[in-house]
């Protein structure tokens, strides 16, 4: 009797642990309420680096960042008042409005807020569009952000007002017909299930001798994270990929820089026909772009230095180039503070000089 | 759903509790069917309607066959077989077949190109469509009656422990074991789980560390050194052994922790003293498979010796092209076809354990040689490598992995040989030995284990 009841526990806790992780909302709900019960759970991310996170390399200082994000007061020119729309990502997302030299400043995160906006005829009006480097193939080669950056119409407006235009139409293909099949297969299940299965406190000590046995004597950090040939900083591994359009390392046709090319100069006109003034670009690039270029599809500047771009762009891949120590964490993602800088000092030279020419 | 994932293992857990829990087997073959639909489903989920189109193609030719006497028996036979081939030449060969016309006309300064469709290769195709041939064959011979239940049928092509990657099982093995109501054993889920765990070791412990220094290699075969390319070539060996043994290790394990037996697919095709013994003992559902249906039917050895040798080499030749729509597929195929005719081997096992073991060695150099061709992405870059060990080609030393990584490989390996060539079978009588073995399994899969997503290399095909 016990055995049976045992046995149907465990299909139903395995069919929950299933579902759970299938269902996209299901996983926002149950990270949301761990993020918000950190102390009972644990922090998915570390607050050290979030690749010394993946990696479970915690006791290597080395890689650790600091927590505080300090940036040198802003110096601006006295240029013409400027309304500043950025869409960005996890790069920009902490900047503040006093961070910039502008009188108004709209941000717009792509995939979590709608990214809309609002001109302002009395100030320059300025979109930057801001891009990690690893994602630039996927959205702009695929179509995806162009169909993201489109203007809705007042009327689409008041319908999907703060609702993700993807989203949008799945809620309301609910309505209408079956689930569409594909939200059965979720391709970041095995994440979901580690996520659900694993992600604890509890479990953390078994993963750090994983990573310490890799680190110690493999001389390779698990997870997500790849270490740098040098070994003096992590890097992640979506962006060594080779197979991956996200790999630093991938091989890129001209056809397809042509068509990324293709696809900003529409999405340029678009905006300025919109009503901006100006509309900007800016790729960030990956760490190991920078730090271990061998092998680089040299992405970043093939768009940027394409002749056909008609968008302007803000350069930080040059600067970096040229002095690249410090621009990075060395157990993150992101750029360090002094990186931060670099780009904040560009865009407020760029958005308040109205002769700006940018990098090109 | 790749075997070496978090989602198989909850899906493996979930699908034999419930397959235990069922009373009947019409309901346990439902509950099987249902559960492989997902797995499949788990790649790409629209290609569950060419894998459907193909069993019902292949259940209505079978009841036909058998209903029909006369030619038109035979006639559904090839109806049925053109269907299967029709589906996995679009599918596999069209592109392929289109490139080299291409390249033709335009060596002929025609100027017609035909277009390539952007399509990707339904996952296993290869496996299922010789699976689904296998049962309207021997319906046609006589050896097998029609299934008319549909679900079980279905479940023959479908079920998923080999699905996508073999072994490609005949319906006297498979179906008689769907009838029967089979009650939960507890040494053959012992069984199971110990082959499960050592084919999951092989995969995520040794195949995928391997993968790293065979990739490493390919990928710089023009600047690495000599030793590094052979390091990166004799892995390879190693990690395609490991790799699709340690999927069948697991798919068959699964099946026998649900009671089912499925053929085995490897006999330490390593230790074999020459080709011909290489291939008896390699992947040998697929050997079986091309002896039974192409060798026999051409003629096998009863038309002289010439003749013979003609249709091993043809056997071999459409063997490596089963691998793969690639000229390098192709040509693995027909150097092993050319090695199996002019050095077939002696029947006899020598006397000598050294002259045994030396031959056994020259057989795997040759393997390894003409494994290279399989890996390459194409033929230049398989004589290139070739070529830069042969002239012991000086430069880069680093092999993608440290050295003490290196040679913990290298001690997996002869722990896996060792282990393969002394304990076979996987039955633990004593249940504290079994706790122990999956405990310590567990233990080094999860603290040794690779774990990349990598696919395995046979789903491929």
């Amino acid at each position: 009797m016990l055995k049976r009841v045992l046995t149907y526990c465990l299909i139903v806790f395995g069919l929950a642990v299933l579902y759970l992780s299938t269902s996209k909302d299901m996983m926002q709900k149950i990270s949301d309420a761990r993020n918000d019960h950190d102390e009972w759970w644990g922090s998915h991310f570390a607050y050290e680096g979030d690749l010394v996170g993946m990696s479970y390399l915690y006791y290597v200082k080395d890689f650790h960042k600091p927590r505080q994000r300090v940036f040198a007061p802003r110096n601006c020119n006295n240029g013409k008042a400027v309304n500043l729309v950025l869409w960005g990502d996890s790069y920009t997302m902490h900047f503040r409005d006093t961070d910039f030299c502008a009188d108004r400043f709209q941000y717009g995160r792509r995939y979590f807020e709608d990214i809309q906006y609002k001109l302002d005829t009395s100030l320059r009006n300025v979109l930057i569009i801001e891009s990690t480097e690893r994602h630039i193939r996927e959205y702009f080669s695929g179509n995806r952000i162009y169909d993201e950056l489109k203007p809705k119409t007042e009327k689409e407006l008041k319908k999907t007002t703060f609702i993700d235009s993807r989203e949008h139409s799945i809620v309301y293909a609910n309505f209408l017909q079956l689930p569409d099949i594909k939200t059965l297969f979720n391709p970041h299940i095995n994440r979901n299930i580690e996520y659900n299965l694993f992600n604890y406190n509890c479990i953390s000590p078994v993963r750090k001798i994983k990573a310490w046995i890799n680190y110690k004597i493999f001389n390779r950090a698990s997870g997500d994270a790849v270490l740098s040939k040098k070994g003096d900083r992590l890097f992640y591994n979506k962006t060594l990929d080779k197979k991956e359009t996200t790999g630093f390392n991938c091989p890129l046709a001209d056809a397809e820089v042509n068509k990324i090319i293709k696809l900003l100069n529409e999405i340029e006109e678009h905006y300025k026909a919109a009503g901006f003034d100006d509309v900007y670009l800016s790729i960030i690039p990956n760490a190991v772009t920078i730090y271990q270029p061998e092998g680089y599809n040299m992405l970043i500047p093939r768009i940027q230095n394409n002749k056909a771009l008609k968008m302007k762009v803000v350069d930080v891949y040059t600067p970096f180039m040229q002095k690249p120590d410090g621009m990075f964490w060395k157990g993150d993602t992101h750029w360090s503070n002094a990186g931060a800088d670099v780009w904040l000092k560009i865009v407020n030279s760029v958005i308040t000089d109205t002769t700006y020419i940018a990098s090109r | 759903m790749l075997f070496n994932s978090l989602q198989f293992l909850v899906f493996f857990m979930v699908v034999t509790l419930w397959f235990y829990s069922l009373k009947t087997q019409k309901s346990r073959n439902l509950l099987l069917l249902i559960a492989s639909c997902y797995f499949y489903m788990s790649f790409v989920p629209k290609y569950i309607l060419i894998l459907g189109a193909t069993i019902i193609i292949d259940y209505i030719a079978g009841i036909l066959i058998e209903r029909t006497q006369g030619k038109g028996r035979r006639l559904w036979l090839i109806m049925s077989l053109i269907a299967n081939i029709g589906i996995l030449a679009y599918y596999k060969y069209f592109n392929f077949l289109a490139e080299n016309l291409n390249g033709l006309l335009h060596m002929a300064s025609i100027d017609k190109q035909y277009s390539l469709m952007d399509i990707v290769l339904p996952v296993g195709l290869s496996f299922h469509t010789f699976q689904a041939m296998s049962y309207t064959i021997e319906v046609y011979r006589g050896k097998q009656q029609a299934e008319r239940n549909f679900a079980t049928y279905a479940l023959y092509v479908m079920f998923y422990p080999q699905l996508v990657a073999g072994p490609i099982e005949r319906p006297q093995n498979i179906l008689p074991q769907l009838h029967e109501y089979r009650p939960y054993n507890w040494e053959h889920v012992k069984e199971g789980l110990t082959r499960m765990l050592w084919g999951f070791f092989k995969k995520v412990v040794i195949a995928d560390r391997l993968a790293m220094v065979v990739d490493y290699a390919f990928d710089n075969h023009t600047s690495s050194s000599w030793y590094v390319l052979v390091i990166g070539a004799v892995f390879y060996s190693f990690q395609i052994y490991c790799d699709f043994s340690g999927y069948c290790d697991i798919g068959i394990g699964a099946a026998r922790v649900m009671n089912i037996k499925l053929m085995e697919n490897f006999s330490q095709p390593y230790t074999s003293s020459n080709i011909t013994t290489f291939w008896q003992r390699w992947h040998m559902s697929l050997s079986g498979w091309f002896r039974d249906y192409v060798y026999i039917p051409l003629g096998g050895n009863r038309k002289g010796e010439l003749r013979r040798r003609i249709n091993v080499f043809i056997v071999f030749l459409l063997s490596g092209l089963w691998h793969g729509a690639n000229w390098t597929f192709v040509m693995w195929g027909g150097l092993h076809g050319l090695l199996v005719t002019v050095f077939p081997g002696s029947k006899e096992k020598p006397k000598s354990v050294a002259v045994n073991a030396l031959k056994a060695i020259i057989t795997f150099i040759a393997v390894t040689v003409l494994w290279i061709f399989f890996r390459a992405s194409n033929i230049s870059q398989a004589l290139l490598y070739i070529a830069n060990i042969l002239r012991l080609q000086g430069g880069d030393t680093t092999t993608g992995l440290n050295i003490a990584e290196i040679l913990f490989s290298v001690l997996l390996i002869i722990v896996m040989m060792f282990k393969e060539f002394r304990v076979q079978g996987y039955k633990m009588q004593s249940d504290k030995k079994f706790y122990i073995y999956a405990a310590a399994m567990v233990a080094s899969c999860y603290l040794f284990g690779v774990f990349n997503e990598n696919q395995f290399i046979y789903f491929q095909f």
